[in-house]
């Protein structure tokens, strides 16, 4: 007997039905969930785990004249966690009076890195009357595209000394030996943390593999997307890196850490984020007794 | 598909240079720069959304405009930050004498010379040019990563076997590693086709192997979800506060 397409239609169970849903219908759905969660705030709990604790405390322990290079490998491709990231940890600094350097690798997003510092400093200026100095405080040494198979090598020279590798020049084109804050500082070996803020692990892999090695003082610490994080977490098991920040909920961990979270976009996801996973659950679930269901029917 | 491609041209270049600029002139301040590129970013991303939806002509002159954008912002990053700060600016230094010459620099004037290897790969006769330069780079990015390798991975066996030579076989750290031990072997199995697998135990390693594969990229899928769902919620930060809260609700109607 052939089997028309309309018979195939009407021997369609309810639980055929849950596993085909149309992605569109849950596209809307999901676009639903997000706009109503974003507006409205149910509380949630974010407790800090033990890597936002671990960097948390690598910060504060970082001496006077320590350096801290934060590296912002980072496009507008994944703004969506390391621009949380990025931006809780240039505040921490900001707001405790550690020194650091920035250097970005994406060539779009290099402006608005060194836009969320003055932001951020602006603001702790305003609210503590302590003067945040550039040059002095902070410094941003600028762009290299460090991307690729040669990040590698780029990360060497620039480990090897770091004022030749950027022309001695820094984002706002100052002489980079006359900054206070670059004063003592020429290798990696001479920062007291390099932590990385990244789309991927290229560059951390290259921190550990590669300069680590050489420079076993400096503390390696890094931030990337959920996606690659759980590649990088053996790195911090074993104390080759100080600490991970993993996607936006490592962000939000963090933010509440340093007082952030009324402000920090890792706050302002978890809400609609916490919601539409749950949903996600849910058609997982769905899924997955339709599938068990028309398989025992059949 | 092809026929609508003309009648979205023609309506985004309507709204960039005609809808914008009278919204420029309304009458609570209007437009600003700031407002036309946060409104023309909107579009942007409602256009990429559209994809969710169906693949359409739209979208596609999006993809082109972002992909044309970021190459003429990458090109003049790299001239502005990168050669012209390393070779054109140390160039003039040294030619206006400014500082003693440094022989060393002159080493750039070698980097054309490999660049142009590359172009090679389009020449049938001369191909074997671009293979050097090819050939060059492979072996630096191996030997980079063989280095890279053994960094990583002995510091890893250092972390593994320091628990268990300490003798603490019974904290969590020691126990942790046991099991990531075990899964390793079970994994390495389930991969190991060499000899055919008989009897129950094989079966059941094999298996074992399997179930720890199918956490590990459980886990590895979860985190895609959350990292995914990370970037959309970012574009409707972007929607509700920079476009609904600053322009449309700041500039028009504040």
């Amino acid at each position: 007997m052939n089997e028309t397409p309309q018979r195939k239609q009407a021997e369609k169970t309810f639980w055929d039905t849950m596993q085909t849903i149309d992605r569109r219908v849950i596209y809307v759905i999901l676009f639903v969930i997000l706009t109503v969660f974003m507006a409205v705030k149910v509380p949630i709990n974010i407790t800090p785990t033990s890597n936002a604790r671990k960097l948390y405390k690598a910060v504060e322990a970082c001496p006077d004249d320590g350096v801290i290079l934060i590296m912002g490998m980072w496009g507008f491709g994944t703004q969506g966690e390391n621009w949380p990231q990025y931006e809780a940890l240039v505040y921490h600094c900001l707001k405790a009076g550690k020194k650091f350097a920035v250097a970005g690798g994406d060539p779009v997003s290099m402006s608005k890195q060194n836009q969320i510092i003055e932001n951020r400093a602006a603001e702790i200026e305003r609210r503590t009357g302590r003067k945040i100095v550039y040059g002095r405080d902070w410094v941003n040494l600028g762009f290299k595209q460090l991307a690729g198979a040669h990040i590698a090598a780029y990360y060497t020279a620039l480990a090897e000394d770091v004022r030749v590798f950027y022309g001695n020049r820094d984002f706002k084109n100052n002489d980079l030996s006359k900054q206070p804050i670059m004063a003592n500082i020429r290798k990696a070996g001479d920062f007291y943390m390099i932590f990385e803020v990244a789309a991927g692990l290229e560059g951390i892999y290259t921190w550990v593999g590669i300069i680590r090695p050489k420079y076993p003082t400096t503390l390696y610490g890094g931030a990337v997307t959920a996606i690659v994080a759980p590649d990088a977490y053996p790195y911090v098991d074993s104390g080759q890196l100080v600490a991970l920040i993993d996607g936006y909920r490592g962000a939000a961990e963090y933010e509440k850490l340093i007082g952030f979270d009324d402000k920090g976009r890792g706050h302002r996801q978890a809400n609609a984020q916490s919601w539409a996973h749950i949903f996600i659950f849910f058609l997982l679930v769905v899924g997955n007794i339709g599938y068990y269901m028309s398989r025992r029917s059949k | 598909m092809r026929k609508y491609t003309a009648l979205i041209v023609v309506g985004v270049i309507f709204v960039v240079f005609v809808l914008f600029p009278y919204l420029a002139k309304w009458p609570n301040g209007g437009l600003d720069y700031y407002g036309f590129g946060t409104l023309f970013g909107a579009l942007m991303v409602l256009g990429m959304m559209s994809f969710l939806l169906k693949e359409n002509s739209f979208y596609r002159l999006l993809e082109h405009i972002m992909i044309g954008v970021a190459g003429g912002i990458g090109l003049f990053r790299w001239w502005y930050d990168m050669v012209r700060v390393r070779w054109w600016n140390v160039l003039l230094e040294n030619v206006r004498g400014e500082h003693p010459i440094d022989p060393t620099y002159f080493l750039v004037f070698l980097v054309p010379i490999f660049g142009i290897l590359w172009y090679y790969t389009f020449s049938k006769k001369n191909v074997w040019l671009s293979r050097i330069i090819i050939g060059f780079f492979m072996g630096v990015a191996a030997g980079y990563t063989v280095r890279q390798e053994l960094g990583k991975q002995i510091g890893q066996l250092q972390a593994m076997a320091a628990p268990l030579l300490g003798g603490d076989y019974f904290a969590w750290e020691t126990i942790s590693i046991i099991i990531m031990f075990v899964l390793v072997i079970l994994c390495m199995y389930y991969f190991f086709f060499t000899f055919k697998r008989e009897g129950i135990l094989q079966d059941r390693l094999a298996t074992g192997g399997r179930i720890a594969m199918m956490i590990g990229f459980g886990a590895l899928f979860g985190n895609t979800v959350q990292g995914r769902l990370s970037w959309l919620i970012d574009r409707f930060i972007y929607l509700v506060d920079d476009v609904f809260r600053d322009v449309i609700q700041g500039q028009f109607f504040s």
